[in-house]
């Protein structure tokens, strides 16, 4: 490979990636003058997910079709199932983001971290985050009282700008699999996701958003250290 | 499964959005007392029977290669309604302190998807409170197997309500769990944030596949 198949593949990157850029320029800012809240979601495909920890109350989870942007051999529009997890007030400890790309041909990661990168502070916080799972590894620990197979529209969690819970709060079909928990903490969790949604608060001490050549992994994450 | 394929729509594919930046007080979620959570019934769905809440019409069909609880009760003839509306009359099974020792592993096939929960080691449905007291895991559905050794293996339900009375006792341990399962509630009621007295423990996998 020579130098100039170097910089036209960056500069094709550069431009592809400059939403990604702008939105972290902008994070940035927000980060360097004090506690940041904001809304965030990433979604687009499937997405590789790293933390140490995910802790929060009132916690859901619901089986989910979601909708794709492939199409069916009958050209009907595609479709996935996910278990999409909701937590109302949560705590992550740290978090990676990762998906490959592929532009003119050369692959290349684009990766998204939150967090201090200390796994004993929990220290992003979270208000009505939304997960979709496709399949993941981790411990899950759930307390207070729990309650598995319940229907999936009925499972209660994320709250509405009064604080009320939102009916069907994580769009599920009659007849899905449910969870539902006051508490839950998912620990070492690495695996696949459709995307994430954390419409509400969002505080973090630092984020990082990087484009690099070829298929870069998030890290296997330490375990969490302490309690939340 | 989508795992780690190239996309190739780019890098624009991944839309980041920010909803709104602005600066806020902090607020900590670990501060905030958690509210009572309790399952919610639609306007048209049936009412809860049998079950604090509506299961899915489909049970979980759970195996458990060994397992320990202090205790099993047996309820029979317990008529409960599905999500569907429809009733099933079952049985109901009061574990205490149920914890798993080897391999269980979870799944439903229903509705074009399947469901895997497995946990390959050691795992709990139900451990200790804060206050030292065992936690009570209660299912309803249909223990189809489930063997005890004792001097001889006494293998289902029936056999060892027969063989060891109303209240199982199931200290030295059990194997070969088999069970399709409507609901499973497990209930902490000393559960606190920061609480590391989990009743629920699953260390594995959750995965959800769609043909």
């Amino acid at each position: 490979m020579n130098e100039t198949s170097h910089g036209t593949r960056w500069g094709r990157t550069a431009v592809a990636a400059l939403p990604a850029l702008v939105c972290a320029g902008g994070i940035g800012a927000a980060v360097g003058s004090g506690a940041l809240a904001a809304g965030l979601q990433v979604q687009g495909g499937s997405l590789e997910f790293a933390t140490s920890s995910l802790y929060g109350t009132q916690f859901g989870a619901a089986v989910v079709e979601q909708a794709t942007s492939s199409t069916t051999a009958g050209g009907a529009p595609g479709s996935v199932h996910v278990l999409r997890l909701g937590f109302a007030d949560g705590l992550l400890d740290g978090l990676c983001l990762s998906q490959e790309q592929t532009i003119g041909g050369l692959p290349f990661t684009l990766t998204i971290t939150l967090g201090d990168k200390n796994p004993g502070t929990w220290e992003v916080r979270t208000q009505n985050t939304v997960l979709d799972l496709t399949s993941v590894t981790g411990t899950l620990d759930m307390d207070g009282l729990v309650d598995l197979n319940i229907n999936g529209p009925d499972v209660t969690t994320v709250t509405d700008s009064t604080g009320a819970f939102v009916p069907d709060p994580l769009g599920s079909s009659e007849n899905r699999f449910g969870i539902q928990a006051h508490y839950a903490k998912f620990d070492q969790v690495t695996g696949t996701v459709q995307d994430i949604q954390i419409p509400g608060l969002l505080q973090t001490p630092a984020i990082g958003i990087s484009v690099q050549p070829g298929n870069v992994p998030c890290p296997t994450p330490p375990a969490p250290t302490g309690t939340p | 499964m989508r795992a780690g394929r190239p996309r190739r729509s780019g890098a624009a594919a991944v839309a980041l959005s920010l909803l709104g930046v602005c600066l806020l007080p902090g607020s900590s979620a670990a501060a905030r007392p958690g509210r009572h959570l309790a399952a919610a019934v639609l306007p048209g769905e049936p009412t809860p029977m049998g079950v604090p809440f509506l299961p899915s019409s489909t049970p979980l069909h759970i195996t458990i290669a060994a397992m320990v609880a202090n205790q099993m009760t047996v309820q029979n003839n317990v008529t409960i309604r599905l999500a569907d509306g429809s009733t099933v009359t079952t049985t109901r099974y009061t574990f205490v302190k149920l914890q798993i020792s080897s391999n269980m592993a979870v799944t439903q096939s229903v509705n074009g998807y399947t469901l895997h929960i497995n946990v390959p080691s050691n795992g709990s449905l139900g451990g200790l409170d804060t206050a030292g007291n065992a936690e009570t895991t209660v299912m309803w559905g249909n223990i189809s197997n489930i063997c005890v050794t004792v001097i001889f293996q006494i293998c289902g339900v029936q056999g060892l309500l027969n063989a060891l009375g109303s209240i199982i006792p199931l200290t030295a341990g059990a194997q070969n769990f088999v069970g399709d399962i409507y609901a499973i509630q497990t209930t902490d009621d000393h559960a606190a944030l920061s609480s590391t007295n989990n009743p629920v423990h699953l260390p594995g996998s959750l995965a959800v596949s769609t043909p």
